[in-house]
């Protein structure tokens, strides 16, 4: 068995220290590729397809298989592009990937339908866990489902017509009454936003505190809309920036945050958490509205010395840390 | 992964929570002999639970024919497919769980039904295993033979369902052991259905949630059985409360026929789910195909009911069948008559051995005639 010597122990504390601004849980969980969203003087589209997203700078973002939690699934989808815009009032972004097969249904028991969902800390600034949030700092998650877009789409909602098509006669509706059609709907009784039967986003607002916590909160403020076109989602979710109400993400013109996003592959079974996700937290800059014009600052060269110092300490520490660990002390060799 | 203690295959199993029962356990017991597959049990549940548009497919309660009917098509097929091939080493199960042969990233062995599969809920009714040749005579076991095998939620000790619902929207009840899906939380991801070994959980097309047999919990909130058993016509079924083994009260009615008597047995105790409707199996079918569906103690269970007769306490026990429509929380039997009590030691029933029976002589000496069936 490999046992650490003391002075190897004290070495690795040393070195643990030295490493420590370095390892914070921010930057381990934070991507330097961020998205910047910029101010524009118009009215937000709500179209995946108008010609203003053009003007939003893109970031894409390279997607894996949800392996932390149990049941893994997803990397179907292996990345998404994502832009975003502001108009000072409202804030938009637009999620869009390739899916050759759309699935809008999710109303049979094998069937699941495409979605996606974008994750902002509650409280801009802080990092909770990427991984849907911690008890700490929970997530506000803006999830849509094609199915949804479809309900409100196509005005039907899902119902054994559309998922059993009849043969023949339609569905009779003398059969079930009014009382009936509600009294055996548990869940539409219970409040689950899943079985409402009127709709008014495609966009389900959800706050999160860690894995088996997602919750729908009590305010749906976020509107949206998907189209998928020559093999490809585009998703727009929006949302005014101040909603007074507890649990949405906190947006400010001129601010930062951060997000994560994650895509569902309804054809390939994808539901739940089985999803293909961006494991780490991108930066979110918000764009300040546009300031009168002043003069262009003068360039001032960034002296090289100072990062020569900082290397050559670096490089002297580790030796010594080396020197600690691994060259003997004279009582060690006598002792050998 | 901790390991738990499972009775009905004789030892330790992993499981992904710590052993915990509750403080009492719903449980019935099945008379397979007793079934005729008339499907009132069927109704009497479809009408109480599952009327509403979305749930037409929806059979909490069914009842198939064995070998080839199934509800969802090829269930338990599948289910020994998933196991491969295992054996019982005597009274222990040599194979492995649902949770232990549980590929990486699940929790439990299991498949998602197709929705076809629940299309054809009264398949193969009525179809014997083989055909009868000319000349053929019957023996015990029968060469060809069906059997009717009712069905409902196990609401099973170790539940794959609680086990795989990555919402935790499944929980057991504390009270009853009753299994239940939280209807404002489940998100109809399936899960709970792919792990369910036996498919008692099923999709709801128009709320977009799962659903599954609830125990008939508000009716035995109030001290009564639940549906399929009080309207069962062949009195083949009885609820009751079930013990551990080694707490066995032999004047409740489920341990006394499950642990003490041995008569009924779980079905598919190699799952690992210690499920908790107990079948007495059918005394005509071959024991190969009885040890695969109710483990090793099936040629026990048969004998004790062959001889059923000479046994008064248990075959009182088993007149309560049926008798009444009131929870029974404990029995006993003396001078001919089987008695049932209430929680609170209250009389319920009282019910003959034998039902009072008068045979008359064949020739009336007062009219001078012979009786007899012929107009």
């Amino acid at each position: 068995m490999f046992i650490l010597n003391p002075r190897a122990f004290w070495a690795a504390i040393l070195t643990s220290v030295l490493l420590l601004p370095f390892a914070g849980p921010a930057a381990a969980q934070m991507d330097d590729d961020g998205l910047v969203v910029p101010y524009v003087d118009a009215e937000l589209p709500i179209d995946p397809a108008a010609g203003m997203w053009d003007d939003a700078p893109p970031v894409t973002i390279g997607l894996t298989a949800q392996t932390l939690t149990i049941p893994w699934g997803g990397g179907h989808v292996t990345e998404v592009e994502v832009r975003g815009l502001h108009n000072g009032r409202n804030i938009a972004f637009l999620m869009s990937w390739a899916d050759p097969a759309p699935e809008m249904d999710l109303a049979a028991g094998d069937a699941f339908g495409d979605a996606a969902a974008i994750q902002f800390p509650v409280e801009a600034g802080v990092i909770p866990s990427p991984f849907m949030g911690d008890e700490v700092n929970p997530v506000n998650i803006w999830q849509w489902q094609a199915a949804w877009q479809r309900d409100i789409d196509e005005g039907a909602l899902a119902d054994v017509d559309r998922v059993h098509p009849p043969h023949g006669a339609p569905y009779a509706d003398e059969v079930m009454s009014e009382l009936g059609e509600t009294s055996w709907r548990a869940a539409l009784a219970a409040g689950n936003w899943r079985a409402m039967r009127e709709r008014a986003t495609p966009v389900e607002n959800t706050i999160s505190a860690g894995f088996n916590t997602l919750a729908t909160l009590p305010q749906q403020p976020v509107q949206g809309r998907g189209e998928w076109e020559d093999g490809r989602w585009k998703v727009v979710f929006q949302r005014a920036f101040d909603t007074g109400h507890e649990g949405d993400a906190g947006f400010e013109v001129g601010g930062e945050t951060s997000f994560n996003v994650a895509v569902w592959d309804g054809a390939s079974g994808d539901r739940g958490g089985q999803k293909s996700v961006s494991l780490i937290w991108r930066p979110l800059e918000i764009g300040g509205p546009p300031r009168p014009a002043v003069e262009a600052p003068v360039a001032v060269e960034t002296p090289w010395w100072p990062f020569a110092m900082a290397g050559l300490a670096m490089i002297g520490l580790a030796l010594a840390v080396f020197r600690i660990a691994f060259i003997p002390t004279q009582e060690q060799e006598d002792a050998s | 992964m901790p390991k738990v203690w499972n009775w009905q295959i004789n030892r330790e199993m992993d499981f992904p929570y710590e052993e915990s029962r509750p403080k009492r356990q719903f449980a019935a017991v099945f008379d397979t002999n007793k079934c005729i597959a008339c499907q009132t049990c069927t109704i009497a549940c479809k009408t109480t639970w599952t009327s509403g548009r979305g749930q037409e497919h929806m059979f909490w309660n069914n009842v198939e024919t064995k070998p080839y009917g199934f509800y969802p098509l090829g269930w338990d097929v599948r289910l020994m497919k998933l196991l491969g091939f295992h054996q019982w080493e005597g009274e222990t199960y040599g194979g492995e769980t649902v949770f232990e042969s549980a590929p990486q990233g699940t929790q439990a062995n299991g498949y998602l039904p197709e929705d076809q599969d629940w299309a054809h809920p009264n398949i193969g009714e009525d179809e014997p295993c083989g055909s009868v040749e000319q000349g053929q005579a019957f023996g015990t076991p029968h060469d060809v033979w069906n059997f009717y095998l009712p069905r409902i939620c196990n609401h099973c000790t170790y539940a794959a369902c609680i086990t795989a619902c990555p919402r935790g929207a499944i929980y057991k009840r504390e009270e009853d052991g009753v299994v239940l899906i939280d209807q404002e939380r489940c998100r109809g991801y399936g899960e709970c259905m792919k792990a369910c070994p036996y498919k008692k959980v099923l999709p709801n097309s128009v709320t977009r949630t799962s659903e599954k047999c609830i125990g008939c919990y508000p009716l035995i909130e109030q001290g009564y059985q639940t549906r399929c058993v009080t309207t069962c016509i062949g009195r083949i079924r009885l609820n009751g409360w079930i013990s551990p083994p080694d707490q066995a009260d032999p004047e409740k009615p489920m341990d006394y026929i499950v642990h003490v008597k041995k008569l009924a047995l779980p079905l598919y105790p190699q799952a690992g789910l210690e499920p908790n409707i107990y079948y007495i199996p059918p005394v005509h079918v071959p024991g190969r195909y009885l040890k695969q569906m109710f483990g090793p103690g099936y040629k026990e269970a048969v004998e004790v009911y062959e001889t059923l007769e000479e046994d008064q306490q248990l075959l009182g026990c088993l007149t309560l069948f049926g008798s009444t429509d009131k929870w029974i929380d404990r029995f006993r039997v003396a001078g001919g008559y089987a008695y049932g009590y209430s929680e609170d030691g209250r009389e319920l029933v009282r019910s003959p051995l034998r039902e009072p029976s008068e045979i008359r002589p064949f020739y009336d000496e007062k009219h001078q005639a012979y009786r007899h069936n012929t107009p």
